[in-house]
């Protein structure tokens, strides 16, 4: 008896084939819980294989080889991107065997719940992704509200990670992120607003259905919004550039310092879970989710349900690791940045642009009412909106670049030291 | 709603909400203090209004609770066992819980608990809710605004600190707090005269 606001549809495709060859039918909590193992499974095997791939790719920007060893024996000697394919198992096999150390003066009860906290959070959070048309584990009407309302508690987990330490870094390190992940919840609070506003729906899989109604990924009329959930979730799943709350030569390891063996990988493959979490609702709702060029195409050719919804989950999978690598990329080739730049930009840029691409995408939303967005006239609309968008946030970007370095002189300009003012 | 469910979550709700009161250490209660918002969450996920839920879990337990606990965690000494309250707090406090709860017993008693005969609702669209937000309840909705606007104010006013002057203009007004360099020894500082004497 699953209300109205709640589908299943994959659930309901499982029970439905359950019924043909087998005349029964699972129980409710059976299905509930084949379907979040289903999750955790696929999280994990691929935060595994994500570990794996961020060492390969620090590797080659550092032009090294990164992990080797560990792997089939015939692949030792292959190419850099085939050896150290087990390396991840490998350590994920010491963590485990790593004796669980809770600090004599910590706090003990906090302390053991902020890791499992930070990974159940995630888990939970991922059921409403839609990976094809039948594809997803839950179809809440309020999908997208139920992803961010759930994903914001992953603060508090660090909070209570940073304070039940009972350690000044663990502390440092809490504080510093439950500021950052506060300010930049905003600006990505808003950059959601303008798709919902085209979309109508809170709803994935209606997200989807109406990039579809509309012709167009909603990366195009709002470029905007995607680049300004795009920073802003990074700056969430704290990931360098804005690492300021694990700032290993400030902070030892921030909230994660006292930390050790299978509590600290909880730690480590929340982080790489919550990546793959803000890049799957980036994909959902800015890059049209399981949607290509052509999908119509693709549907009429192809009848079985079941197939279409792989092919979708296989393009969602494909757009959501592409993310991800820009992630990465974006991790190893920028510096960390400084706490009050951070807040700067949150506050007086992102929020500021965040509001003007919910005016862009209101627009596209009338046109799409008044059935101004048919055809390719609609089409080329939609794009020059969203062109003249992008002119407006280079403007203001360019804007804001300026004032911040008169803000900021460089330390040559300094003023001469003077004795300290009393 | 499922009886069982109901006294679940009403346990999940009341238990940290005692724990809430009755903790010594500041820290524990406000993290019960979000078990219990959650529970409430979780109440109006059963009564079919989603976005309720949602919003619940968003601004109080995602928000609120985070921002005490961030509160918190700046204050000083707050892992020391608390002081207990004077006299008159004690008094003032006992005196408020009785008014509250005269007034709730009265809403309780006046509001005779009937099973509903008509259906459950089978939960709002948010898109109407929205609609009766700018239509039917737009005076209040709006009202509610200000209301957090002026907090917000408030909050950068209290906050606010004045703006010292800078350096320069201090020592350009009252040049006898400048330090003359050369007349300071090496490894000393300003106060080297003063510890010789």
């Amino acid at each position: 008896m699953s209300p109205e606001w709640i589908h299943n549809p994959a659930g309901e495709y499982l029970q439905a084939g359950l019924k043909n060859w087998l005349g029964w039918q699972m129980p409710d909590l059976l299905l509930m819980v084949i379907m979040l193992v289903a999750v955790l499974i696929f999280l994990c095997v691929s935060a595994l294989f994500l570990i794996w791939l961020e060492r390969k790719i620090s590797a080659r920007i550092q032009n090294r080889m990164g992990p080797m060893l560990t792997g089939p024996a015939g692949l030792k000697n292959g190419s850099m991107w085939t050896g150290g394919l087990l390396q991840t198992v490998a350590d994920a096999i010491k963590l485990l065997l790593k004796e669980l150390i809770v600090p004599d003066r910590a706090d003990p009860v906090p302390f053991i719940v902020a890791p499992v906290l930070i990974f159940a959070v995630c888990v939970t959070a991922f059921v409403v992704i839609p990976w094809g048309p039948a594809l997803s584990v839950a179809d809440l009407s309020i999908g997208l509200l139920y992803v961010v309302s759930v994903s914001s508690l992953t603060v508090l987990s660090i909070i209570m990670a940073g304070w039940s330490s009972n350690n000044k870094y663990s502390l440092l390190g809490g504080l510093r992120s439950a500021a950052q992940m506060l300010s930049y919840e905003i600006p990505l609070l808003f950059a959601l607003l303008g798709p919902i506003l085209i979309a109508g729906t809170l709803s994935m899989q209606g997200i989807v259905q109406a990039q579809r109604d509309l012709g167009v990924w909603f990366a195009v009329p709002s470029f905007m919004g995607l680049v300004i959930y795009y920073i802003a979730s990074i700056a969430e799943v704290n990931r360098p550039p804005f690492d300021i709350p694990e700032a290993e030569s400030e902070l030892v390891a921030g909230y994660v310092s006292e930390y050790s063996g299978m509590m600290f990988a909880m730690f480590f493959l929340a982080e790489f879970c919550n990546m793959m979490l803000v890049s799957a609702v980036a994909t959902t709702v800015f890059l049209g989710g399981w949607l290509i060029p052509g999908w119509s195409l693709l549907e009429k050719s192809i009848s079985s349900p079941l197939a279409l919804s792989l092919i979708g989950g296989f393009i969602f999978f494909l757009k959501m690791y592409f993310l991800i690598l820009i992630m990465m990329w974006i991790r190893w080739t920028f510096p960390r940045v400084r706490p009050d730049h951070l807040m700067n930009l949150g506050w007086k840029f992102l929020l500021p642009m965040a509001l003007v691409n919910l005016m862009v995408c209101a627009v596209v939303g009338m046109l799409e009412a008044k059935g101004l967005a048919q055809g390719w006239p609609g089409f080329l609309g939609v794009c020059v909106v969203g062109a003249a968008s992008l002119l407006i946030v280079l403007g203001a970007f360019s804007m804001f670049n300026r004032h911040e370095r008169q803000d900021d002189p460089l330390p040559e300009a300094a003023p001469p030291p003077l004795g300290e003012p009393s | 709603v499922n009886a069982f469910l109901f006294y679940f979550l009403a346990g999940v709700i009341l238990i940290p909400a005692l724990a809430v009161v009755l903790s010594q250490n500041l820290f524990h209660a406000g993290l019960s203090l979000i078990v219990s918002f959650l529970g409430i969450a979780a109440v109006y996920a059963t009564l079919n209004a989603p976005f309720v839920a949602g919003m619940q879990v968003l601004v109080y337990a995602g928000a609120i609770a985070v921002l005490l606990l961030f509160a918190f965690m700046l204050t000083h000494d707050i892992m020391k066992p608390l002081e207990s309250s004077s006299r008159l707090q004690q008094g003032s406090s006992l005196a408020a819980c009785l008014l509250l709860a005269t007034a709730l017993v009265r809403v309780l008693a006046a509001s005779g608990w009937t099973a509903a005969s008509t259906p459950a609702p089978v939960g709002v669209a948010v898109g109407d809710l929205g609609i009766a937000f700018l239509t039917r309840f737009v005076v209040p909705f709006e009202l509610v605004s200000i209301l957090l606007l002026v907090t917000l104010v408030g909050a950068v006013v209290i906050a606010r600190k004045e703006e010292r002057e800078p350096p320069d203009t201090i020592l350009a007004s009252q040049p006898a707090l400048a330090l003359d360099l050369d007349s300071v020894s090496i490894g000393r500082g300003q106060s080297s005269e003063e510890d010789d004497s």
